[in-house]
């Protein structure tokens, strides 16, 4: 009797594991299917201001399952404390950068020529447009950078889930 | 017909019938197989497997049912149906009758033995290809989850006819 019951023991727990693999094996197809055709905005991860080229570099990041086209860009500069240079708008910048799903792009902002350098405390606000293949509309994305002593700008991204 | 029959022919049937409106190109089951191909996979796995374990489920059912019953004190000559096992085999009726209960298990067990092999090394052969080489992607590893059921059932029902052989001491008697 006792090896009989070992059987059915195994037996159990073998369909039981083999039962759970396939539900996650197809819950997961699923999902992933459903995911992969949902447009997401992308996200500012990181800026950059070179002070060389007076250029700021913006790294995107998709986080969807669709590719993303950035096609123009805009922005605004406002002078902080430390400096002489009014606030002015330049738009219409046309671009084309391609983010695709789940990737990251840098994205170059040429601030306004003969202006003087980033000083601490001024804020660009820029604005990216961009489309997604799924439909013809324009979204926009705008991030506030406030220049700090470093430069650079960082943005942890909360939550990333993993695709199985 | 006995259970084994009824069973082998319910499988058999929408079986053949998918395989035969797939051939033909019927627009509706390709409208259904491409909503969800793994699915599909996974059903044409498990039927098709079980078509090639459904003697061995019911042959190692058997034959732990008759060990079952031999030691329930069931009189030996209504436990094997000696007639069919000596067309199964391809013996005389008369070397049947001759042989003890044993005997009779032990040749019903090898009598499964080549379809035993057939059976794993196919499964064998299909985890491989789809595991390791990758062949069918998704799609493979459905058909294999869907074949993994019906094999988890032929080997189940093998170690449970094991399992009676041992337990119920048959090598002791006499």
């Amino acid at each position: 009797m006792k090896r009989i019951s070992m059987v059915l023991v195994m037996v159990a727990l073998l369909s039981l594991f083999l039962g759970w693999e396939t539900g996650n094996f197809f819950t997961g197809r699923s999902f992933q299917r459903l995911i992969s055709t949902i447009p997401a905005s992308p996200i500012v991860t990181e800026v950059k201001y070179e002070k060389q080229k007076h250029t700021l570099i913006y790294s995107l990041f998709n986080p969807g399952g669709v590719p993303i086209s950035v096609i123009e860009e805009n922005f605004v500069f406002k002078p902080g404390k430390n400096t002489t240079q009014q606030s002015y708008v330049v738009s219409n910048i046309p671009l084309h950068v391609i983010i695709p799903p789940s990737g990251k792009a840098s994205v170059n902002l040429k601030l306004k020529a003969g202006t003087p350098k980033l000083a601490l405390g001024d804020v660009v606000l820029a604005t990216f447009t961009y489309t997604h293949p799924l439909s013809k509309d324009l979204y926009t994305v705008g991030h506030i950078f406030t220049m700090n002593k470093t430069g650079q700008e960082k943005t942890k991204i909360k939550n990333q889930k993993k695709k199985e | 017909m006995n259970k084994e029959r009824i069973i082998w022919w319910l499988f058999f049937i929408p079986f053949a019938l998918a395989m035969v409106l797939a051939i033909m190109g019927v627009i509706s089951l390709a409208t259904i197989i491409s909503f969800s191909p793994e699915a599909s996979a996974f059903l044409l796995g498990f039927i098709g497997f079980w078509l090639f374990a459904n003697r061995l489920i019911f042959g190692y059912g058997g034959i732990a049912d008759a060990i079952y019953q031999f030691k329930k004190g069931v009189p030996e000559e209504n436990i094997i149906n000696k007639k069919e096992l000596a067309k199964k085999t391809n013996r005389a009726l008369e070397e049947l009758q001759k042989m003890s209960f044993i005997s009779l298990i032990l040749l019903w067990k090898s009598w499964l033995e080549p379809f035993r092999y057939a059976f794993y090394l196919a499964f064998f052969l299909i985890l491989i290809t789809v595991e390791i080489f990758n062949v069918g992607g998704d799609i493979g590893k459905a058909f294999l989850l869907g074949s993994s059921f019906s094999v988890i059932l032929a080997w189940g029902m093998e170690m449970l006819a094991a399992a009676a052989f041992t337990d119920y001491n048959l090598l002791e008697e006499k």
